[in-house]
């Protein structure tokens, strides 16, 4: 191979930032470590515990329930619960990052196979987390609306409840399937364009 | 039993010297390679620090099957490959993130000292322009890695490697020498 002397002269005198001792870098990378690992723990207890009480207060309310069609609101809204903690252990934990002591077109192909997972995920968002809550609430919601009705009281709340967590539903879909997964897509588009050699912008 | 945390301490201990030594020897083609995939200071220090952390966790399981040097710059640009595709996405929702390296003059005149500098700019610019193989490729040739070893790290053959290189380094000496943009 024939080397070019100046660029290799060019890159090897570059400026680079100040060298930093290995001990010194060993507990920053420990540090961050265990700080990513906390962190991910919190998240997975967090949503437990809201699963939890949403699974307790819903059991609570049908319990306690006459109306059918709150009752079984209630007892969807529960179930809903229990199925999204137990998605989220079993089937919506993301995969590890691919091991970096591979080829770079294996690595490439592994780092691509684990953003499709996360775009899969995502994508089914509306199917395992959002639906099964929806259908309960709704469910609740005609529950309330017909009590209202039969009663003759005022049917403002039955009313404007459903528009606001379909409001605040339609914006986890958005977070999700709409923003997330163009983010996802445009950083696979990056490493896929490597792989096929084609020139990336910068 | 008594032995076990002992043996255990000694394995940390043999880990982490080993982690210390590695990553001091490579730093400096470390720090180079990062310039390779990341303008902004803070992007290069967090890639640094990802390398880094993907030495530390694979080092166990190196068993010597590569040389030492493949195997570091494998993870470090698999690593780096990750991390930019992240950090070009996020800098094209964040026009004017990145921002130029703040080159030292040194000792030498300031003529010299700005003529250097300017085509190292245009050298690694152009470097960061190339597809992610055809960067990986060319910042290992230019660390001084043979054919062989580029072949290791990328597992592009060597006779694609050769004719890779012609073009690649054809490209960058007339950006540095034209001394202007694409």
């Amino acid at each position: 191979m024939n080397r070019p002397d100046d660029l290799e002269q060019l890159w090897k005198t570059q400026p680079v930032d100040p060298a930093v001792k290995g001990e010194e870098m060993r507990k920053i990378i420990l540090k961050k470590t265990e700080k990513f690992d906390r962190t991910i723990r919190r998240r997975n207890i967090r949503e437990t515990v809201a699963a939890a009480m949403v699974a307790i207060f819903f059991t609570y309310i049908a319990w306690g329930q006459r109306n059918r069609i709150d009752r079984a609101g209630s007892i969807i809204l529960v179930a809903s619960s229990v199925w999204i903690v137990y998605y989220m252990w079993r089937r919506g934990a993301e995969p590890p990052d691919p091991n970096p002591d591979q080829t770079l077109e294996g690595y490439q192909r592994a780092l691509v196979r684990k953003y499709d997972h996360q775009i899969r995920l995502l994508r089914n968002v509306k199917f395992w987390y959002l639906a099964p809550m929806y259908v309960g609430l709704l469910t609740v919601s005609v529950g309330l609306l017909k009590e209202r009705v039969e009663k003759g009281s005022p049917i403002g709340f039955a009313v404007l409840y459903p528009l606001v967590y379909t409001a605040l539903f339609a914006a986890v879909w958005w977070m999700n399937e709409i923003h997330a997964v163009r983010k996802l897509e445009r950083m696979r588009a990056q490493v896929t364009s490597g792989i096929e050699g084609g020139e990336t912008e910068c | 039993m008594v032995a076990e945390p002992a043996v255990a301490e000694a394995k940390n201990q043999s880990h982490s010297g080993r982690f210390c030594e590695m990553f001091e020897a490579y730093q400096p083609a470390l720090r180079r390679l990062v310039s390779a995939y990341m303008v902004n200071p803070a992007d290069r220090e967090d890639l640094l620090q990802e390398i880094a952390a993907g030495i530390w966790k694979s080092l166990p399981g190196f068993r010597a099957e590569s040389s030492e040097r493949t195997w570091i710059y494998r993870i470090a640009h698999n690593i780096a490959i990750r991390s930019s595709s992240q950090v070009r996405v996020r800098s094209a929702r964040e026009p004017g993130l990145e921002s130029s390296f703040d080159h030292p003059s040194g000792d030498r005149s300031a003529e010299d000292a700005l003529l250097l500098d300017e085509r190292q700019r245009e050298l690694m610019d152009a470097i960061r322009e190339l597809p992610a193989t055809d960067r990986q490729i060319v910042t290992l040739h230019l660390e001084g890695l043979s054919a062989a070893e580029i072949e290791e790290v990328t597992g592009v053959s060597a006779g694609a490697i050769a004719t890779r290189l012609t073009r690649i380094r054809q490209k960058l000496t007339e950006r540095v020498q034209g001394g202007g943009g694409q």
